[in-house]
């Protein structure tokens, strides 16, 4: 009965300030917004670079002189390496083959004898795919008998590293800008309402009303104004990738329990700016 | 029952006011239940006007609610709740005659009818002390017989009352009268009478 209460309480803030609520709504809709739009940004940026980052092998070419004993137990020996996930083995015949299918003409005739070296493909594990990694790996590859060359993205790696780490740098600060912001609009909006209300909140005080039964009205107030923008910009991204972007960008909606946790983040945010704005205007 | 009487401006609000801990006393104490005024206690005021009505000579009415709305109001305040609130408010209106208008404004009623509505909310949660100021001036003969009879009844259930009048018309056997003028008692205690 209590519950049913304070919900009331919390309704009759929002009936009684619906101009100052719905502007509030309307800016904390935006930032939002912006939130989920940071979200779905850094999952598919997590993604992206997921893709990328099987791109990042080593290929060790190896002597021409090697037997094919030789070069069986030399691949057993990279596979038992630490830090290698995978090791193929291409021979020439096969690298001439995919060149000619890169270069779409077919070159084997134009040549006296195949240049092309055979070669592993090495798949470093997740903690090598960095440029220092990459470069330990290639050392060890290339003091093993047998392994001519070793050659891997070296600066596409480092390069691919610094963009992440900027993206995510830059992330970051636009995440607690935006939650900041979604604070301080909750707690002005909280604010508005207690002012108008001032009247009333004074004669509860009078009449006995403790400073949490004051009080917790706005905090609901609060929740809900951040809950209800969340929830409609949630949907607003999921509109606008799954109808309008997917068509031309392979973007991906982050899932589910993803907008769950932001509406879970909402409802933090919603009650740090009842606090604060109860804490400014609210004197009892 | 205590009734304290003086004409306007003796200082029976302000005596009533202090005892409601609205206003802060230059000297004395205070004591309610065996406790003291919780002055500087953080909270200490809300724990305090729990056990007391206060019938208010304003009536301090929230008028975006209604007449029922408004009596049912300290409960909320209180933790404690009758399993049956309705009745209860329900019983409380009929008492004073009130019943039929419980879903009016206050605004919609006349001073007299919002001084019971008043009465009645400071009765709900039967508190230990009742503070009523001059609740009897604003009614009609018979609604002050009604008010009155239901403060007395008050009394026999072992609450205090301490109830304020400019004219001292007030017609019970049960109380002590006290007359006060510019904040000082001018006469000494008087039993019963009008």
């Amino acid at each position: 009965m209590r519950a049913g209460f304070f919900v009331k309480e919390s309704l009759r803030g929002i009936k009684r300030e619906k101009g100052n609520t719905l502007l509030s709504l309307l800016s904390l809709l935006m930032a939002f917004l912006l939130l989920d739009l940071y979200f779905v940004g850094a999952y598919n940026l997590s993604f992206f670079s997921e893709r990328l980052e099987k791109g990042l092998v080593l290929q060790a070419f190896l002597k021409e002189e090697l037997s094919d004993t030789e070069r069986d137990e030399l691949q057993v020996r990279i596979g038992a390496l630490g830090g290698v996930a995978a090791v193929e083995y291409q021979s020439a015949d096969s690298a001439l083959a995919e060149l000619e299918r890169d270069l779409g003409e077919s070159i084997a005739g134009e040549l006296s004898a195949n240049p092309l070296p055979a070669s592993f493909t090495v798949e470093p594990t997740g903690d090598r795919k960095n440029p220092e990694g990459l470069a330990e790996l290639a050392e060890v590859l290339k003091a093993l008998p047998g392994v001519e060359e070793v050659l891997y993205p070296e600066s596409w790696a480092a390069d691919l590293e610094n963009a992440f780490a900027k993206t995510e740098r830059l992330g970051m600060w636009l995440f607690i800008a935006l939650s900041v912001g979604v604070v301080l609009l909750t707690a002005n909006t909280i604010r508005l309402v207690l002012k108008s209300r001032s009247q009333t909140v004074a004669l509860f005080a009078l009449l006995g009303a403790s400073k949490a039964f004051l009080t917790l009205p706005y905090y609901l107030e609060g929740i809900f104004l951040a809950i209800v923008s969340a929830l409609f910009a949630w949907v607003g991204v999921a509109w606008l990738i799954i109808g309008v972007i997917r068509s031309t960008l392979p973007l991906a909606l982050f899932p589910f329990t993803v907008g769950l946790l932001t509406l879970g983040f909402a409802v933090i945010l919603g009650l740090a700016g009842s606090f604060l704005g109860i804490k400014k205007e609210l004197k009892v | 029952m205590v009734v304290v009487c003086g004409p306007s401006g003796a200082g029976k609000t302000t005596l009533l006011d202090l005892i409601y801990l609205s206003e802060r006393p230059e000297g004395g104490e205070l004591f309610l239940e065996g406790k003291m005024a919780p002055w500087n206690e953080p909270g200490g005021f809300s724990g305090w006007r729990r056990k007391i009505g206060y019938v208010f000579q304003d009536q301090k009415l929230f008028f975006d609610r209604t007449v029922f709305e408004n009596v049912a109001l300290p409960f909320f305040f209180d933790s404690h709740q009758p399993p049956q609130l309705r009745p209860e408010v329900e019983k409380w209106l009929s008492a004073v005659g009130l019943f039929g208008q419980k879903e009016k404004s206050p605004g919609e009623l006349s001073l007299g009818e919002r001084t019971l509505v008043t009465l009645c909310r400071a009765l709900i949660t039967a508190p230990p002390l009742i503070l009523a100021d001059d609740p009897l001036s604003n009614l009609d003969p018979a609604r002050a017989e009604v008010a009155l009879q239901l403060l007395v009844k008050e009394t026999q259930a072992g609450r205090g009352i301490v109830l304020t009048s400019a004219t001292g018309s007030v017609n019970t056997a049960r109380a002590k009268f006290y007359f006060i003028d510019r904040g000082q008692l001018v006469a000494e205690p008087q039993k019963g009478g009008t």
